[in-house]
């Protein structure tokens, strides 16, 4: 029995330390002077008090976590919608929608990002706005994340008897909606939006060929750093990750408060 | 006029019949249960008065009110499903509170009418706990409460005791029907279990295929099956083919098959000639099965297997192959339609 329940602990602390590894290495590298064969020469702060001094740094994240909002907003939005109306009203197109939206999970992001720009740019509509198209791009990029993870939450919760059962008591549809069902998805959509913002906030690409240089998130600004030290870099690597971490607990907080 | 009258009440899927003109009155404060197999159409009946589904034709009145196009607000009903169905976002007492509130009662009374409820149903230690926090059993009182908190027209409950497990089902079984009978409430329950609707019910209407096979009181239901589905579905009866019959003892009867209930057989080892009121079967035992307090004896009678149900008996116990006589009361020989 004891060998038993050892286990699951074995395996779990040596894929955290596999998870951590990386991150521990790159912490350690960003402290240190310069690297010998086997140990560092020497450590220091240099590069991160150079970092905090960086007076594009934060904008750059603020950027970053901007431009990862209306994508989420407008794809939540979207997927919500047509699967709840689906998954109430017509259960036979849910497949369909399932198809719409793996579609992109076989397009990267540069595939689409070159013919929208091709098409798009310089023409006289709003999609010819850089920050249109790139809100755009993203709210593609990102829909097979955010359907599976609310589609997942919404088969969860018995949608149809939940409703029924509000119906009966005197609720309509929509009041229903916002009071029983949506507070049931909040922790599928919050999932899935956070593995959205992940993909937005690391994305380089995309950005890189719509906007350029002309709209620098936290990677443009590590890509400009490639030819400074390395250690700068692994600063910059460290900050991102931190970013993310406390977003993500924010929101997770938020969410077990919610559940009281 | 009845309290509720369904008016041939049909209901199509498609190309599927699933109601094929029910008519059904029943009186207000009565426990009525709908009694049957799986999908004989009980629950799209108590769908269709609820306003969750709409009939194809026929006609429902509630107290003298044609309510067949309302909405299941309109109709002022307390419904409790099979799983519950409480929201799992809101504790116990906010789910009590739900219908009150969309009724925008005032706070001081939506606190009072669910405490009292809470109470009613033995749950006021856990008004502040969620769904997932409580058994099975809890959940389903929750459930009720939440029905009642409203003081519905006619309350349904639509298999609520099926996903619970047997001791505890049996106490809610005895639980509801205390309560339905002390708020004089009407209530239609849809079972598949036959002892569930003996126990609860005033009226038991037996669905099949879409029709009523037989209605009565849960005595008259259990003594006299009119049909051959309803004898197989109420009880262990032993259905007896009249052709086989006729061959060890010719019987004056006008059906095809009779129902004979195993526990008014009489098993004699010696033979004790049969008065006018009586059959005998000479017969010889093939198995023998302990249910408690009663044994239920297989015996082959030249051919016709019967079931007979004798009171336990420490000592008294008939071995296979042992030759009996059955004695059956003529009274209780049941002809079936």
């Amino acid at each position: 029995m004891k060998r038993k329940k050892k286990f699951p602990y074995i395996v779990l602390t040596l894929a955290c330390i596999f998870l951590l590894i990386p991150f521990i290495a790159t912490l350690l590298y960003s402290f240190t002077v310069g690297w010998t064969k086997l140990m560092p020469s020497g450590w220091t702060l240099k590069y991160w008090g150079q970092a905090f001094t960086e007076p594009d740094l934060w904008p750059a994240i603020l950027r970053g976590v901007l431009i990862s909002i209306p994508p989420i907003l407008i794809c939540n939005v979207v997927v919500i919608l047509a699967l709840y109306t689906s998954v109430v009203h017509y259960p036979k197109l849910e497949k369909y929608i399932q198809m719409i939206c793996m579609v992109p999970n076989s397009l990267k992001g540069v595939t689409i990002a070159i013919p929208i720009l091709a098409l798009y740019a310089g023409t006289p509509t709003i999609f010819s706005n850089r920050m249109v198209m790139l809100v755009c791009i993203y709210s593609i990029s990102i829909l097979p994340f955010v359907y599976q993870g609310i589609r997942n939450n919404l088969h969860g919760i018995n949608v149809r008897q939940l409703l029924e059962a509000a119906e009966i008591l005197g609720a309509g549809k929509l009041y229903a909606f916002i009071r029983i069902i949506l507070p049931n998805m909040l922790s599928g959509i919050l999932v899935s939006s956070l593995l959205a913002l992940s993909i937005v906030f690391g994305d380089f690409a995309i950005i890189k060929i719509i906007a350029g240089n002309k709209f620098e998130t936290i990677q443009m600004l590590l890509y400009n750093s490639r030819l400074i030290v390395l250690q700068y870099q692994c600063v910059i690597v460290i900050i991102m990750f931190t970013a993310t971490l406390i977003i993500s607990q924010i929101v997770f907080k938020f969410q077990n408060k919610k559940k009281g | 006029m009845s309290y509720i009258e369904f008016k041939n009440i049909q209901k199509r899927f498609g190309d599927v019949h699933v109601l094929k003109g029910i008519n059904l009155n029943i009186e207000q404060g009565e426990f009525v249960t709908l009694l049957g197999p799986s999908g004989c159409g009980k629950s799209t009946l108590l769908r269709c008065f609820s306003g969750l589904e709409t009939v194809s034709e026929g006609e429902i009145y509630l107290d003298g009110v044609n309510i067949t196009d309302f909405t299941p607000k309109q109709r002022k009903i307390g419904m409790v499903f099979q799983q519950y169905s409480l929201f799992p976002n809101m504790t116990v007492k906010q789910n009590v509170a739900f219908g009150l509130q969309i009724q925008k009662k005032e706070k001081q009374f939506i606190e009072e009418k669910v405490c009292e409820v809470l109470d009613i149903v033995g749950l006021s230690e856990k008004r502040d706990q969620y769904p997932r926090q409580l058994s099975g059993g809890q959940q389903q009182r929750v459930a009720l409460a939440r029905a009642i908190v409203m003081e519905p027209k006619v309350l349904l409950l639509d298999e609520p005791l099926s996903a619970i497990d047997a001791l505890l089902r049996r106490n809610l079984q005895i639980e509801i029907r205390k309560i339905q009978q002390k708020l004089k409430i009407t209530a239609i329950f849809v079972t598949h279990d036959q002892e569930e609707a003996m126990v609860m019910s005033d009226t038991i209407h037996l669905f099949n295929v879409g029709r009523i096979e037989q209605s009565g009181s849960p005595e008259q239901i259990y003594a006299y099956p009119k049909t051959k589905f309803a004898a197989n579905f109420i009880g262990h009866y032993n259905i007896i083919d009249m052709k086989e019959m006729n061959k060890i003892v010719p019987l004056k009867v006008e059906s095809e098959f009779v129902a004979v209930r195993p526990e008014a057989i009489e098993i004699a080892v010696h033979e004790d000639g049969a008065g006018a009121d009586q059959v005998q079967l000479k017969g010889r035992i093939t198995g023998a099965m302990s249910r408690g307090t009663t044994v239920v004896y297989t015996v082959d009678c030249g051919g016709l297997e019967v079931n007979a149900d004798v009171l336990f008996s420490p000592d008294g116990r008939m071995e296979a192959g042992q030759e009996v006589y059955l004695q059956i009361p003529r009274k209780d020989i049941l002809e079936l339609r």
